[in-house]
């Protein structure tokens, strides 16, 4: 679950720019031949439920209707006892607490518009059954259309509000990082970095560890202390806000003046591609593998190859064979324009 | 055996595979023959499954959903059952080998349900971390502090103990408080009740605790409200054996309340569901609640007690194994 600072600050998310988010998915509704648009939530999946009302769930699941011309409303499998929390917590007009999620959205939408025959549905294959199932029942399988085109279209490029709360999770990520000292073993180094990144206002903190560069490159989250190798690369990841970004390092001798990875790499991608600007930014090794992160539906971040979406904030996570062997680096980024 | 999951809901995942998914949803399928393949959504969750699970075939697929339901039309002539039937994608209720599948939540509830003696073994530990948590509470939550720094430490604290997970709420303040939550940025104010659940897990188990302080001197009220609390847990705890139904222990408290002129306090508006859980997840739903069924003799399990709030002031849980 979320144990991290969950708090809606105006004074970062303004409450304009979520109506006009709000009011960005409602304009393309008819462009895309759809009366209303679902958008699932749980805490693994919040973004696009947070992303256009601030709301994320502790715990349990959810689903935002969007109609085209009322306010979002918010379903939700929580107690009507934290209905006070979610308000304050999130702006959204109305909030439905309710066991029986598809069945109380398909009764809203009969009353309020009546049957829809095109319901679009964010990750409609995604959606969990006890929720589609009768949606589907309700209104006919047909009825239900996949909107991931849709939400593509309207999230992005970044607004001033996502691209500051973002720079601040990198922030809070960089002192998680200073708070580390000598490793020692992984247990000590994840409790500096949590530690560190909640008290400074982190919604969720997620720390992996690849614990010996040269026996292997894959980053793992420990359930026990082990014992780091002489040289490992940590990623943390924080959200804030309801933004989600990654950097990583690595821990050796010789990687200080990588620590300024991310600003060079910004600097780099401005000018040329992408692998183009990792072969700069760290010349002396050579680029064995590389990923490139954003948000583009619920998951908070999913790796994209093809068509990464400018404007975008984006966590750029690569891997090099540097003269004393492999380093991972990453950072987050904002998306040229192509 | 298909089986889905997140780690929102790992429950029925991680007891098939052992598989602690992070991020994004995971589907698994387990055969008869014990061949295991994980099907994931991004190439991190793939390097941490072919890590966590040597024997497993870990694949990553974009179109997860499509991909499996591929690979299930290639086994059309097995007799499948699928887990948990609610949260199961859509697209995979939707694909032809579906329409023979059977609901295996049932079956998967009873094995999470009857614990082996390292499961039970598990879980103590869990709850012996709980409870030296919540000394590092006791310490942390301190006048002035925000409740989201007097989590930083707990949180803080379990990752030294090594332990990745932990489902952790609380609440703070005085009569106007309604319920738990995630911390927030209100700070602690001397005579508030500062009450938390503490929820961390050891590979996979959780144990849960609920504790409510006062911070500096307790008042008359707080005192005699704290007072019903512990007899009324004690009535609870007193009828509690192998065989009662939830709903009698529920009663044994509620009586107690009762009793004081404080029934409108064990209602739903005030205090919540109570049952048993079955420890592979921080909150699955409870197998049993108050309708219940008698608890099995057989059954080993972590029976998770609330006890009614008085006045919002205190709230005092037990996690105990039969």
């Amino acid at each position: 679950m979320r144990r991290g600072l969950l708090a809606w600050s105006e004074a970062e998310v303004p409450r304009a720019t979520l109506d006009a988010r709000v009011a960005r998915c409602q304009a393309a509704l008819p462009v895309h031949g759809l009366e209303a648009l679902l958008l699932y939530t749980n805490f693994p999946r919040p973004a696009a439920v947070s992303f256009l009302t601030h709301f994320v769930p502790y715990w349990s699941q959810g689903a935002l209707l969007v109609l085209p011309n009322a306010a979002p409303v918010l379903f939700v499998s929580l107690s009507k006892r934290v209905g006070g929390w979610i308000e304050e917590t999130s702006h959204i007009a109305q909030v439905i607490c309710t066991p029986r999620l598809g069945d109380t959205i398909g009764d809203y939408l009969i009353e309020r518009v009546g049957a829809p025959t095109a319901l679009g549905v964010l990750e409609l294959a995604r959606l969990p059954a006890g929720i589609a199932v009768p949606l589907s029942a309700a209104f006919g399988d047909d009825a239900l259309i996949d909107a991931g085109d849709l939400f593509r279209a309207i999230r992005y490029p970044a607004d001033d509000a996502e691209i500051a709360v973002s720079a601040h999770a990198g922030e809070i990520t960089r002192h998680g990082f200073d708070a580390i000292g000598t490793p020692g073993s992984s247990a000590k180094l994840i409790a500096a970095i949590d530690g560190t990144a909640r008290s400074m206002g982190a919604e969720e903190v997620l720390v992996l560890i690849a614990p010996d560069l040269d026996a292997d490159t894959r980053l793992v989250r420990f359930e026990c202390d082990q014992v780091l190798g002489n040289r490992c690369a940590v990623q943390v990841s924080v959200a804030y806000k309801g933004h989600w970004i990654r950097q990583t390092r690595t821990l050796a001798d010789d990687t200080t003046g990588l620590n300024r990875f991310g600003e060079h790499l910004q600097r780099e991608w401005d000018a040329v591609p992408l692998d183009a600007a990792l072969g700069r930014v760290v010349p002396e090794a050579k680029l064995r593998a590389w990923s490139v992160e954003v948000n583009s539906g619920s998951n908070p971040l999913t790796a994209v190859r093809d068509g990464v979406p400018a404007g975008s904030v984006a966590s750029v996570t690569a891997i090099y064979d540097g003269p004393d062997g492999p380093l991972i680096l990453g950072a987050q980024v904002i998306t040229p324009n192509p | 055996m298909l089986v889905c999951g997140n780690a929102w809901h790992c429950d029925y995942l991680r007891y098939v595979t052992d598989f602690p998914v992070i991020e994004g949803d995971v589907l698994a399928i387990v055969t008869a023959e014990g061949e295991t393949q994980i099907f994931v959504e991004s190439p991190a969750e793939a390097d941490r499954a072919a890590i966590a699970c040597p024997q497993a075939e870990v694949v990553w697929a974009e179109g997860l959903i499509g991909h499996v339901a591929t690979r299930l039309e290639g086994m059309a002539n097995r007799r499948i059952a699928a887990a948990p039937a609610a949260l199961m994608p859509y697209g995979i209720s939707q694909s032809k080998p579906f329409e023979t599948m059977t609901d295996g939540t049932p079956l998967l509830d009873h094995l999470l349900l009857v614990k082996s003696p390292v499961e039970i073994e598990t879980v103590r530990r869990a709850a012996a971390l709980a409870e030296r948590g919540y000394g590092v509470f006791l310490e942390a939550a301190r006048v002035g502090r925000a409740e989201y720094e007097v989590v930083a430490d707990i949180e803080a604290f379990y990752r030294t103990q090594g332990c990745a997970e932990n489902f952790m709420i609380m609440g703070s303040g005085g009569p106007e408080l309604r319920g738990m939550h995630p911390p927030g940025e209100r700070r602690l104010r001397e005579g508030d009740l500062v009450t938390t659940e503490l929820t961390p897990a050891i590979e996979g188990y959780y144990a849960q605790i609920c504790r409510t302080l006062v911070l500096g001197e307790p008042s008359a009220a707080q005192i005699k409200t704290f007072e019903v609390f512990v007899e009324a847990a004690a009535a609870g705890q007193a009828v509690l054996r192998a065989g009662i139904t939830a709903d009698a222990v529920a009663k044994a408290e509620n009586d107690v309340f009762r009793k004081y002129g404080l029934g409108e306090y064990t209602t739903s508006e005030y205090t919540r569901v109570r049952g048993t859980a079955s420890d592979c997840s921080s909150t699955t739903r409870p197998i049993f609640s108050k309708t219940s069924r008698p608890c099995s003799r057989r059954a080993r399990r972590s029976l998770f007690i609330p006890t009614p709030t008085t006045r919002r002031s205190v709230t005092w849980c037990w996690a105990t194994c039969l």
